[in-house]
C-alpha cells in the first residue's frame, strides 16, 4: 500500500494535515526545521492508508506519495535481493 | 498615421472614444482586421494601454490612441510598459486642459510627454509631426524606434493636426533602423525555457537600483543616436523661432512675412521632443541673438529651450493654453516686437 | 494513488504564510495543467498581491500585470495567440475592486480565457485591509469595529454578478479549506480550462480561500471561517454553466 511522505523542510507548521487525516495518524514534531518550524509527522506509518486527504490540504506540496507500483516493485526486489543475498550468506558460512 | 501604422506591421490597436482622435479608432474598427489584425474597443483607457501591454508581450507590433485626458489615464500602463521593456506606440492628439478642458488643440502637455506623466524613473521617446506627409513617415518610423530600442514611442501631435485634411504621398514601409530579434515574447515554452514578463524587482534589495541604472544608460544611448530637428533660415537668423507640431508650421508663414519686410528670422523645430536636440540649439546659439518660443501653453516647452542654449541668449514667449492656436499674423506681430 | 509535484510547478519552498490557501490553488492549476498536457501551451498572468511572485513557483510563461488589469492583459494575449492557453489568477481587491471594470468586460465579451479568482475576503499583501468581499462583521486594519452594512455596504459576489452576463460560458464557486473541497476544486478549475481548450468563452473559478496571518486566527481556525462563515455569504456551487441546457 502506498504510504505518505513528509518533506520536514518544506512544512510551515500549519498543522492542516493533521486535522484531514482520517486516522489522526499526524502529529507535529517536538523540533523545528530549518525554517523554524514544528513539522508534521507521520505517527505510525503502518497505519497510513495513503488516501492522500492530508496531500490535498498542504499549501505547501510537503506531503507526497510516490506511485504505488512503482515503489512496491522496488521494495519488492529489494527485499527479495536482501533474502537472496542472507541467503548468499548462509550458503557461504 | 492609421494608414502608415497598417503598413508599417501594426496588427493590434486597442482604443477608447475620446475627441479629437475619434478617426484614429473608427478607421482602425475597419480597417485593421481587413489587413489581419485585431481592433478591440476596450472598456477604458486603462484596459486599452493594458491590452497594448499584453499585446506587446505577446509579441505584435501595437498601437493606442487617445487625447489629453485619455492619455492621463493611460500613463500607469505607460509606466509598466516602459518598466517591462516593451514595445508600442501611443498617439496623443493634444486638447485644451486642465481637466475636461475643450476639444480645442493645444500643446498643454508637453510636460506629461517629455518630463513623464507616469511614476518611476523612465522616459519614453517623443516624436512630434507638423504635417499630415510627417505624421505618415513619423508613425512608421515610430514602430522601427520602439522596437529597436524596446521603449514606448509617444506621437504627440494635437487637435488641429487630428482633424485636418492634407494630401499625403503613401509610401511603402521601410525600417528605419535595424530590428532586433524579439526575444521576450511570451507564445507558450514550447522547446524554451518558461519566460516572465515582469516590472517587480523585490530581491535581491539592489535589484532595482541596477535595473534603474541600467535604464539610465539605455536612455543615455538613446540620447546620442536618436535626435531629430528641422531648421529653416537659420543660417543668417538673428530672431529664431522655436516651436513643436503645428505651431511650428504657422510660424513658418510668420516667418516668411518677416523675412519679406527684410528681418533676419528662422526656425529651429525639433522633431524628437525626447530626446531633446540639445546639439542642434546649441549650433544655432552661435549665430542667434534671441529666441522666440511659440507654443500653445502658457510655458512648457520653453523651458526645454532655455536649458538647450544654456539661457545664454534671451528668450522670448508667445503662448496661451486652454485650447489656443497662434495666427501667422499674431507671430508675425510678436516678432515685429521683439526683434530689435 | 500517486501524489507528486506536477511538473507545471518548480520544486521551491514559496513565500506564502502558513495554512495560506495560495499553495494549495498554485498545486491545483499545476495539476490541472499537467493532466491537459498544456504547460508549453500556457499563459499566465501575476496579479498585484500576495501571488505576484506566482511565477516563481509556475513552469511556464507568465506576465505580471498591473493591479486590476490581467483581464485586459489576457484579452490582447488570447487573441493574439488563439491557440495558446491564457488564464488570469487574481485577488478579491485585484478582480473585484481595483480591476472591476477589466474583470466584468472581459467576461462580458466572452474572451475565451480563464479566471482563478482567490476569494480571502481581505487584502494581504498590503496587511489586512478591508476588500470588496470582506464579510460585515469581520475586523480588518480599516474596519477596525467589523465592515458595517451601512458604511461600507456588504461585500462583493462575484459569480452572482457575473451570472447574470451573456458573454460568460462557465462560474463555479469552490473553496480549498477541506481536503474535498479541494477535490471538488480541482474539478471546477479543470473544467474552466476545457472550456478554453473548446472554445466556449469566458470561465471563472471563485476560490474561497483561508488567510489566517491577516484574520488573526491559526491555520485550523482560518480553515473553520471558511466552512462556517464565508460559506454562509458566499454560496459554492455552479452559478452558470452553458453546458447544462
Amino acid at each position: 500500500m502506498a504510504k505518505i511522505k513528509i518533506d520536514s523542510e518544506k512544512c510551515k507548521g500549519c498543522c492542516l494535515c493533521v486535522a484531514e487525516c482520517p486516522r489522526g495518524n499526524i502529529r507535529m514534531s517536538e523540533i523545528f526545521n530549518n525554517s523554524g518550524h514544528s513539522f508534521a509527522e507521520i505517527i505510525d506509518i503502518e497505519n497510513c492508508t495513503g488516501c492522500a486527504l492530508c496531500c490535498q490540504m498542504c499549501p505547501d506540496m510537503a506531503i507526497q506519495i510516490e506511485d504505488e507500483k512503482k515503489t512496491g516493485k522496488i521494495a519488492i526486489k529489494e527485499s527479495s535481493q536482501r533474502k537472496s543475498s542472507k541467503e548468499l550468506m548462509k550458503k557461504l558460512e | 498615421m492609421c494608414q502608415a501604422a497598417i503598413e508599417a506591421g501594426c496588427r493590434f490597436f486597442a482604443g477608447y472614444p475620446i475627441t479629437p482622435q475619434n478617426e484614429v479608432p473608427e478607421y482602425m474598427s475597419s480597417h485593421l482586421p481587413e489587413a489581419g489584425g485585431i481592433f478591440i474597443q476596450a472598456e477604458s483607457e486603462l484596459a486599452a494601454i493594458n491590452m497594448i501591454f499584453g499585446a506587446s508581450a505577446a509579441g505584435v507590433r501595437c498601437m493606442t490612441s487617445s487625447s489629453s485626458p485619455g492619455v492621463s489615464l493611460k500613463q500607469e500602463g505607460i509606466s509598466y510598459i516602459a518598466a517591462a521593456e516593451l514595445p508600442c506606440v501611443i498617439a496623443n492628439m493634444q486638447r485644451g486642459g486642465p481637466g475636461l478642458g475643450n476639444i480645442r488643440a493645444s500643446q498643454g502637455d508637453y510636460f506629461q510627454a517629455v518630463k513623464g506623466g507616469g511614476h518611476g524613473d523612465y522616459r519614453i521617446i517623443v516624436l512630434a509631426p507638423s504635417t499630415l506627409p510627417e505624421i505618415y513617415e513619423l508613425t512608421m518610423a515610430a514602430f522601427d524606434y520602439a522596437d529597436h530600442y524596446r521603449n514606448p514611442v509617444l506621437i504627440l501631435g494635437d487637435g488641429i493636426l487630428g482633424q485636418m485634411a492634407e494630401p499625403i504621398e503613401l509610401k511603402p514601409y521601410k525600417p528605419v533602423v535595424e530590428l532586433p530579434e524579439k526575444d521576450y515574447i511570451l507564445d507558450g515554452c514550447k522547446g524554451r525555457e518558461p519566460r516572465i514578463v515582469k516590472t517587480l524587482l523585490l530581491r535581491p534589495a539592489e535589484a532595482l537600483v541596477e535595473f534603474n541604472e541600467y535604464l539610465k544608460v539605455k536612455y543615455a544611448r538613446i540620447e546620442s543616436e536618436l535626435k531629430l530637428c528641422e531648421q529653416y533660415l537659420t543660417e543668417d537668423a538673428e530672431l529664431v523661432v522655436a516651436a513643436y507640431g503645428i505651431t511650428a508650421r504657422i510660424a513658418i508663414d510668420a516667418i516668411d512675412a518677416a523675412r519679406e519686410k527684410g528681418l533676419k528670422v528662422g526656425l529651429i523645430r525639433p522633431i524628437t521632443l525626447w530626446p531633446f536636440p540639445n546639439e542642434a540649439f546649441k549650433e544655432v546659439v552661435g549665430r542667434a541673438k534671441k529666441f522666440l518660443v511659440v507654443e500653445m501653453s502658457n510655458g512648457q516647452f520653453v523651458d526645454d529651450v532655455k536649458l538647450a542654449i544654456d539661457c545664454s541668449r534671451p528668450v522670448e514667449f508667445l503662448g496661451t493654453g486652454g485650447g489656443w492656436y497662434p495666427t501667422p499674423e499674431k507671430i508675425f506681430e510678436k516678432i515685429e516686437a521683439v526683434y530689435k | 494513488m500517486k501524489f507528486k509535484k506536477p511538473e507545471s510547478l518548480y520544486d521551491r519552498n514559496t513565500h506564502y504564510c502558513p495554512g495560506c490557501g495560495h499553495g494549495i490553488v498554485h498545486r491545483i492549476i499545476g495539476e490541472v495543467i499537467d493532466e491537459l498536457g498544456i504547460r508549453e501551451e500556457t499563459i499566465g498572468t501575476a496579479p498585484v498581491g500576495c501571488a505576484v511572485l506566482l511565477y516563481d513557483y509556475f513552469n511556464f510563461d507568465v506576465i505580471e500585470c498591473a493591479h486590476g488589469r490581467p483581464p485586459a492583459v489576457a484579452t490582447a494575449m488570447k487573441r493574439i495567440h488563439p491557440d495558446k492557453i491564457v488564464f488570469t489568477y487574481q485577488g478579491d481587491g485585484d478582480l473585484a475592486a481595483i480591476g472591476t471594470a477589466e474583470m466584468i468586460h472581459a467576461a462580458n465579451r466572452g474572451e475565451n480565457f480563464t479566471t482563478i479568482f482567490v476569494n480571502n475576503a481581505i487584502y494581504g499583501m498590503t496587511g489586512g485591509q478591508m476588500a470588496p468581499t470582506t464579510l460585515v462583521g469581520q475586523r480588518t486594519t480599516t474596519t477596525q469595529k467589523g465592515r458595517d452594512l451601512i458604511k461600507q455596504g456588504p461585500p462583493l459576489k462575484v459569480c452572482e454578478l457575473l451570472s447574470s452576463l451573456d458573454g460568460v460560458a462557465y462560474l463555479e464557486r469552490v473553496a480549498v479549506s477541506t481536503a474535498k473541497d479541494s477535490m471538488k476544486a480541482k474539478k471546477a478549475i479543470k473544467k474552466a480550462f476545457q472550456n478554453q481548450i473548446d472554445g466556449k468563452g469566458y470561465s471563472l473559478v471563485e476560490v474561497l480561500s483561508m488567510c489566517p496571518t491577516d484574520w488573526k486566527l491559526s491555520p485550523a481556525q482560518a480553515v473553520g471561517f471558511v466552512n462556517d462563515e464565508m460559506k454562509k455569504v458566499f454560496k459554492p456551487g455552479v452559478y452558470k454553466d452553458t453546458d447544462v441546457k
